[in-house]
């Protein structure tokens, strides 16, 4: 079984560190974060980590759900382009720039226009050249 | 753990700046980070126990650092913590 990341909004990544390592009620919990609680309890049931008492009520502890919040957050796969490469917007993925054009914005930032060779898109790149 | 009546007592008071005081959204946010230091310094201590709970509260802040470890609270800070303070243990 795959665990798949929900994608947590920016202003939960920004507010959960100041969650108070205590006991939270969905509805508390809401009001902390500023989000809606029907979203909240949506990723209670997508595994963030939660406890039921005898009467059945859902607690969350506030420390588990901000270790949660940043285990959530995705790797970030630092890809660096390569010469004559460019990405292409419509494909989402780095290609080689095909028949590149060069014109200089200032003294030291050139950019190059090109085509996609997959979809034929117009590919742009600004590159430094120092 | 945090003490959660001690928790629902600040909820309360910043709820009275707001509606009784008056203020603003973002002075109630400013309070409610202020008020973060009462609570961790209470930690599982219900408020009426207070007095008994060392270090004391002036002391505890003053060994508070900022956010980038840099600097100690401002005195100013520390002073508007200590009124809080006062304020939510006068109002029960």
């Amino acid at each position: 079984m795959s665990i798949t990341k929900i994608k947590i909004p920016h202003k939960v990544i920004i507010r959960a560190p100041g969650l108070l390592p205590m006991l939270y009620t969905l509805n508390e919990l809401a009001s902390a974060l500023d989000m809606p609680y029907n979203t909240l309890r949506g990723w209670l049931s997508a595994g963030a980590p939660h406890e039921k008492d005898n009467s059945g009520r859902l607690w969350i502890n506030g420390e588990s759900f901000r270790a949660w919040v940043v285990s959530q957050k995705p790797d970030k796969k630092l890809q660096r382009l390569t010469e004559g490469q460019g990405y292409c917007m419509h494909c989402n993925q780095a290609r080689i720039i095909e028949s590149p054009q060069y014109t200089f914005v200032n003294e030291k930032v050139k950019r190059i226009k090109g085509y996609c060779p997959v979809c034929k898109n117009i590919i742009n790149r600004g590159i430094r050249d120092d | 753990m945090i003490e959660r009546q001690n928790f629902l007592k600040v909820s309360k008071y910043l709820l009275y700046l707001k509606e009784v005081m008056q203020l603003g959204i973002s002075s109630v946010e400013r309070y409610r980070f202020y008020l973060r230091h009462l609570l961790l310094w209470a930690d599982d201590h219900d408020f009426s126990k207070a007095p008994m709970i060392r270090p004391t509260f002036p002391k505890y802040l003053s060994k508070q650092v900022q956010k980038d470890n840099s600097k100690d609270l401002a005195q100013s800070t520390q002073k508007k913590n200590t009124r809080h303070k006062q304020k939510i243990f006068s109002l029960g």
